[in-house]
């Protein structure tokens, strides 16, 4: 099993990723538990996930749709519950009280903010975001784009490019 | 911003947050015992269905192009009192508000402040936007929809204030429903045929695969290696949705929202309002597109 192995990434990765869960605007147990959830699953396929070339890449992967499936759940209680409050699937009507990156990418729909921290926050290729976010590279690309039209980022045609990768 | 800004933010960003202790033994006891816990069970899944019936809020109507108007009244009114946005006029000043009091086709207006708004749409609302980053201004709404209010007011208004007609935000809906890429066509009727059984509805208009690339060729006409990296099958097919007076647009979204087939939606007219009437009051030029330096 290698549980030395496991334990080394474990160490190296659980923080970070739980981190970039948070930036895409988990509460702090929420993406503690999404990402545990995501080591657990690595740790039972370890053998096979070791061999990939971005094992990070996979419990990011993992760890997205964990959280993805947890709050289309805590979304289906609030509906359920009369007295809701805010938590919509993504806040585009929130208002820009304050100019500042921070709230640049708050004010992102959800999918945009995923996209976004999985490629300039994790570094990851296209395709294994794609593989996140359940639709085609070209969507992902689309959907970068869009997210840095709305946050003002210049995004060229190098970048543009490179997003092939 | 460049792309190297974003991502040294992002990082600076996920710093803040407070760290995280993972536990690497507890993970191997939890999944020591999940091993002999479903090595000895035999697991039964049990799936419920839940069908939520979400209540419609009724929230206060508001008056639409109706406005009487009087030779030395002024149709100057609150931004809550403006149900919808036709143009802008930038600047704004005792001049401009002079011509918009006496312009029959001026329902109401209301005073903008200059500010950098975040999400603004992209054209031709943005050019709007961009101009508001250097100038108070007015948002008018229209007594007759129509063009014609654009073009007589840029006419009264010539040499004193830019005309910016803005009703292309009226176009996108109340709710902008996206699909999944590779939604089945089952899915698609379903939700179809939720909106028009749904009273909440006023009209909805489908927009396929290949419409979307034709608005998104439009907007990314300038970023060729986009264009060739993006194809009609990768982009979502949509539903734009104008729902009746009154009616929630939060909770009416969230409900088709949860549809299967949907993956997500955006409420264009009110992020547009929220944009435009609740901006920040420190413009902030590293985040501006309007102004290269």
């Amino acid at each position: 099993m290698g549980a030395l192995e496991f334990d080394e990434f474990y160490e190296s990765f659980f923080d970070r990723v739980a981190r970039a869960l948070t930036l895409v605007g988990a509460d702090r147990d929420l993406a503690r538990d999404a990402t545990q959830e995501a080591f657990a699953r690595a740790l039972r396929q370890w053998r096979k996930v070791r061999e990939m070339d971005r094992p990070d890449g996979w419990v990011y992967v993992v760890a997205m749709n964990q959280l993805r499936d947890q709050r289309r759940r805590s979304e289906r209680r609030r509906e359920r519950s009369p007295t809701s409050g805010d938590g919509a699937v993504d806040n585009t009507s929130a208002v820009a009280t304050r100019v500042s990156v921070r709230d640049a990418i708050a004010l992102l729909p959800a999918r945009q903010r995923q996209a976004v921290v999985l490629r300039y926050l994790a570094d990851l290729p296209i395709a294994d975001i794609a593989d996140a976010m359940g639709c085609a590279a070209g969507t992902v690309k689309a959907t970068l784009h869009q997210a840095m039209r709305s946050m003002r980022v210049e995004l060229d045609d190098t970048e543009a490019d490179d997003a092939d990768r | 911003m460049q792309i190297d800004e974003l991502r040294s933010v992002l990082t600076r960003l996920a710093d803040e947050i407070e760290p995280f202790d993972g536990d690497a033994r507890t993970l191997h006891r939890h999944e020591r015992r999940r091993r002999v816990v479903t090595s000895s069970l035999v697991a039964v899944v049990i799936v419920v269905v839940v069908v939520g019936a979400s209540a419609i809020a009724l929230v206060r109507q508001r008056d639409e192009g109706t406005a009487t108007v009087t030779a030395s009244g002024s149709k100057e009114v609150s931004s809550a009192e403006i149900s919808h946005v036709d143009i802008i006029v930038i600047p704004a000043s005792p001049a401009v508000a002079h011509v918009l009091d006496s312009a029959p086709l001026v329902a109401h207006y209301a005073p903008v402040p200059r500010a950098v708004r975040l999400g603004a749409p992209l054209t031709p609302s943005g050019a709007a936007f961009c101009a508001l980053e250097r100038n108070d201004g007015f948002a008018v709404q229209a007594s007759t929809p129509g063009p014609e209010i654009a073009q007589v007011l840029s006419r009264d208004l010539a040499g004193r204030a830019t005309v910016y007609d803005v009703s292309d935000t009226l176009a996108h809906g109340d709710i902008e429903l996206f699909l999944r890429v590779g939604a089945s066509s089952r899915q698609v009727e379903l939700v179809r045929a939720a909106l028009k059984s749904d009273p909440a509805v006023s009209s909805f208009r489908y927009l396929t695969q290949a419409d979307e690339y034709r608005i998104f060729k439009r907007i990314e006409a300038g970023n060729p290696a986009l264009l060739r990296s993006v194809k009609p099958s990768d982009l979502p097919a949509s539903f734009r949705i104008i729902l009746k007076r009154g009616t929630s647009v939060e909770t009416t979204a969230r409900r088709y929202g949860h549809l299967e087939g949907v993956a997500s939606f955006v409420t264009p007219r009110a992020t547009f309002r929220a944009s435009l009437f609740s901006p920040t009051s420190q413009p902030n030029l590293s985040l501006s597109a309007c102004t290269k330096p």
